[in-house]
């Protein structure tokens, strides 16, 4: 039952977190040169720097309640997927498990050249990281929903 | 300014660092330490499974943490005539270098078995 209430909150945090860094990427990769009043446009235009130290913050809670939750799933869920030899979301659920190591290198990075004081030359790279993250927190999220329902997969 | 100088080299070294780190922790399997979740035991190093499954990646992540913090850290303190060539390209470049290599690493295990 604790699991299952720790998977929810997992899940929200995710949701929170996928929330906030499509918003970031979105108005940094396809910014509005024109405010306009439609839903869209309003949606590009966010003020991108507030999101940082949230995405940081949400990052690191989802990860860390994702890794309490990873003991249980190692001795439940993982042994039923390796019985049934389906490997494809087994390499898919290793990939989100390296994916979210690695994100959590970038974070560092990615905190510092969103700081207002570094030079405007590093928006690139900027740009860059935050697609980085973005990739990674679809990623997981859309592969922890597929392991998550894999029994109802051809059932 | 300084401070903010030695603030860029470390976070840059840390990406780079940690990505080469974790990449070879992985592969190597350099896990600082291992959890036997069947059991609730931790095991200093790799060790091998003990009734139950043997868990390295929380053992990979602090292998790749502390040594990234080390190598940052003394970045950080060096000359800065030798990290002006410290590239911020860096930054991004070695974490995507690092999921294309832990993703190609999994396609051959599990896609291509």
């Amino acid at each position: 039952m604790g699991m299952i209430v720790l998977l929810i909150v997992h899940g929200l945090l995710a949701v929170a977190l996928l929330g906030a860094i499509t918003h970031q990427v979105v108005s940094v990769w396809w910014p509005v040169r024109a405010v306009s009043g439609g839903f869209v446009a309003r949606y590009r235009s966010t003020s991108s720097t507030s999101y940082v130290t949230a995405i940081v913050v949400l990052y690191l809670l989802t990860m860390v309640l994702g890794a309490v939750i990873y003991t249980h799933y190692t001795i439940s869920a993982r042994v039923a997927i390796i019985q049934l030899q389906l490997w494809k979301p087994y390499g898919l659920f290793e990939m989100k498990e390296h994916f979210a190591a690695i994100g959590f290198s970038v974070l560092p990075a990615y905190w510092y050249f969103w700081q207002p004081h570094v030079a405007p030359q590093y928006a690139r790279v900027r740009a860059i990281l935050t697609a980085i993250l973005a990739f990674i927190v679809w990623w997981n999220f859309l592969i922890g929903h597929i392991i998550n329902d894999i029994r109802g997969f051809g059932s | 300014m300084i401070a903010s100088r030695k603030l860029g080299v470390f976070v840059i070294a840390f990406a780079i660092a940690y990505a080469v780190i974790y990449v070879m922790a992985t592969e190597l399997n350099l896990a600082l330490f291992t959890y036997h979740s069947a059991l609730g035991e931790f095991g200093f190093g790799p060790n091998k499974p003990r009734n139950g499954p043997a868990m390295y990646w929380y053992g990979w992540i602090a292998t790749s943490t502390l040594c990234a913090l080390v190598i940052a850290a003394v970045a950080a303190y060096l000359p800065e005539t030798m990290t002006r060539r410290l590239s911020p390209t860096l930054a991004w470049v070695a974490p995507l270098a690092a999921i294309v290599t832990t993703a190609g690493m999994m396609v051959r295990m599990y896609f291509l078995r």
